[in-house]
């Protein structure tokens, strides 16, 4: 059992083959059965390629995902730069309408000066139900902490589901994001609760900023296709779920760049393997 | 001839004097209970017993359930730390507190220590420190192997040995050593209330004493108890027990609300952290059953942080099982991640086994009515 947390250590090492985590992730992820894993952005939050959209059935599940940007997307601007980055998320669906994401970026080109960047979390709220309200909303609200903010982004999306026939499923949606950051400056022995405002484009950041949109046509939730504008560009991506708990994902950006990732999802109410070795 | 018939004659009164209960209490102490005691009700009969292996009492419940067979047992009296927790409906899980005939009961048949195997149990120690500019990742691994003795009623003493596996995060050298060891004594004077007393070596490097007590009705939403403590910094370098004197005083206020159709925990905690660090501290916990999640914010002189932190039962559980002996992983595994790390902002100490608020909330009949 050591092994899961010596390789949570081990993901972070510098002299890794590529992909070693994701195979560690994988062993992971064979030990429990999960539940369906959704389609996830780059950052592990529900959505298509780099944009999140509304989609929301992630309660009582935590999901993993993996993700590798090209240099010429990269989202972290770190140290001046753009690098080619890999991204993992971990969610986790707190409530019936709220969920929380944490990210932490890999740079492999200079993990020995930064390491794993900075934490980024993030809480994706929902506000409408498609069942209900005939569209379904959600909010994004990134924590206003840390000292690199390349991934924030707050936004509201909307999305509308099209059933074209009983396996085709058609769904698009529309989102903007603040041009601007929220920060509290976090320091030590600082007690103030300020809340600063800062412009994207003025920090270097250009993660989701404005009017962005898109759309996924999936067969029974096996395979599909998507494609998006995330406000700079038009990206695309086919994705297969081979196992229920297993997402893949390629896609291109503006059909320039290659990326990928993946994502896992597992039960958080889980009877213990004694109850179920017993059942079977 | 005459020889296998007063075998078999001498096999069936065997039989009827051991009865169905007597083949159900060994099937429930195969399936990993402990001080198994069937006890006469007005409607049947009612099950005592201790089930170490599960975090969550309703797994333990159904899985009593399962196992127990005799149909005539009509609710189980699951025990914690030797002391019976409460009266669970066999068929609905309703919870009613324990009596004072039903405890006296209990007294009279509690057997020590023989009634409990040699437990033994695997966990891991894994600390983490994210953002040094040097070594962004630096991490700390330690697998733990210990065991629990219960020496009198409602006391305990756990103790084991502590492996290194990797480390750049500090000191402590590569060497085996001791693993947080303690005596403990957990107590319920009166009904829902809740008292621990821990004195031994802490997680985090501390030493000292622990005390506990909690209010918690398992049918209420409201909850509330006090932690407070006195300790010191030790380490083991090599075969010696270096020690600070005792200086550093924690002592804690909480309030809990329960949002029953979520399994959803608020929680206000208030006072002094750990390094004299005085403010509040905010919590959501979320119960999934097996899994917590939590989310906590805290303002204390030394600032503002937060973080998360979840346990979960360590997978496999169970390793190995025989009449008098176990080994198993850890039943809970918590781990908490706080923003800051220069100084300490809200925070306390594990003191090697589940505080009384994480194990009660378990106990809670919404929780345990609502999977």
């Amino acid at each position: 059992m050591a092994r899961f947390f010596w390789g949570l250590h081990l993901v972070f090492k510098p002299w890794q083959p590529p992909g070693y985590s994701a195979y560690l992730l994988f062993l992971l992820a064979t030990m429990i059965f999960g539940q369906l894993a959704a389609q996830v952005n780059v950052l592990g939050k529900p959505g298509y390629i780099m944009t999140p959209n509304a989609r929301w059935e992630q309660e009582n599940q935590l999901a993993l995902s993996f993700s590798y940007v090209p240099q010429a997307y990269a989202i972290n601007h770190f140290m001046g730069a753009y690098h080619t980055e890999n991204i993992y998320g971990v969610g986790v669906g707190l409530t019936d309408f709220m969920e929380v994401y944490l990210n932490i970026t890999r740079v492999r080109a200079r993990a020995s000066d930064i390491g794993v960047g900075d934490r980024h979390l993030g809480f994706r709220f929902r506000l409408l139900a498609e069942e209900k309200h005939g569209v379904s909303a959600v909010l994004i609200v990134s924590a206003p902490i840390g000292t690199n903010q390349h991934l924030n982004h707050d936004a509201l999306i909307v999305e509308k589901t099209a059933e074209l026939s009983s396996t085709l499923r058609l769904r698009a949606t529309l989102g903007y994001a603040l041009p601007v950051i929220f920060v509290i400056p976090t320091k030590e022995g600082n007690r103030s609760l300020s809340l600063l405002l800062k412009s994207k484009k003025q920090e270097n950041i250009r993660y989701l900023s404005g009017v962005f949109g898109g759309f996924s046509l999936d067969w029974n939730e096996k395979v599909g296709l998507s494609m998006e504008h995330d406000g700079h560009s038009v990206n695309a991506g086919v994705f297969v779920r081979p196992l229920p708990w297993l997402l893949l994902q390629g896609h291109t950006f503006e059909a320039k760049e290659l990326g990928f990732s993946f994502s896992l999802s597992f039960p958080l109410s889980v009877p213990p393997k004694e109850m179920r070795a017993d059942e079977r | 001839m005459k020889g296998s018939y007063f075998c078999l004659v001498g096999v069936f009164y065997l039989g009827l004097s051991m009865g169905y209960g007597q083949v159900a209490k060994l099937s429930l102490e195969k399936a990993g209970f402990e001080q198994v005691h069937r006890m006469p009700a007005d409607s049947g009969k009612l099950v005592i017993w201790e089930h170490r292996n599960f975090r969550n009492p309703h797994h333990s419940l159904l899985w009593a359930d399962r196992k127990v067979g005799d149909s005539s047992v009509t609710g189980f009296i699951p025990l914690y730390m030797n002391r019976p927790m409460g009266v669970y409906d066999r068929q609905t899980l309703s919870f009613r507190p324990v009596t004072a005939g039903e405890r006296a009961f209990f007294r009279k048949k509690n057997r020590l220590p023989t009634g409990y195997r040699w437990n033994f149990r695997v966990s891991p120690d894994f600390s983490a420190r994210f953002g040094d500019r040097k070594t962004p990742f630096r991490s700390r691994t330690n697998l733990i192997l210990d065991t629990r003795v219960y020496l009198l009623p409602g006391l305990s003493v756990q103790t084991g040995v502590l492996v290194p596996i990797q480390n750049n995060l500090g000191l402590w050298g590569t060497h085996w050593r001791l693993a947080p060891s303690h005596l403990h004594y957990f107590a319920i004077p009166l009904p829902h209330h809740f008292v621990g007393i821990t004195a031994g070596t802490f997680f985090q490097d501390r030493y000292g004493v622990h005390f506990q007590y909690r209010y918690d009705d398992f049918d209420k939403r409201w909850r509330m108890g006090l932690e407070t403590a006195y300790t010191g910094y030790y380490f083991i370098p090599g075969r010696k027990l270096y020690t600070d004197p005792l200086s550093d005083v924690i002592l804690l206020l909480d309030v809990e609300y329960r949002l029953n159709k979520m399994d959803l925990t608020f929680r206000i905690s208030g006072g002094q952290f750990i390094g004299r660090d005085r403010g509040v501290r905010g919590d959501l916990i979320r119960q999934f059953g097996g899994v917590d999640v939590g989310l906590f914010s805290a303002i204390t002189v030394n600032g503002t942080s937060g973080g998360f932190q979840f346990a979960f039962p360590l997978f496999p559980g169970k390793i190995a099982r025989g009449r008098r002996w176990e080994l198993r992983t850890t039943e809970e595994f918590r781990w908490e991640y706080n923003y800051s790390h220069a100084a300490p902002i809200g925070r306390t100490f594990r003191i090697g086994m589940p505080k009384l608020s994480d194990q009660l909330r378990q106990y809670n009949s919404f929780f345990i009515g609502n999977q």
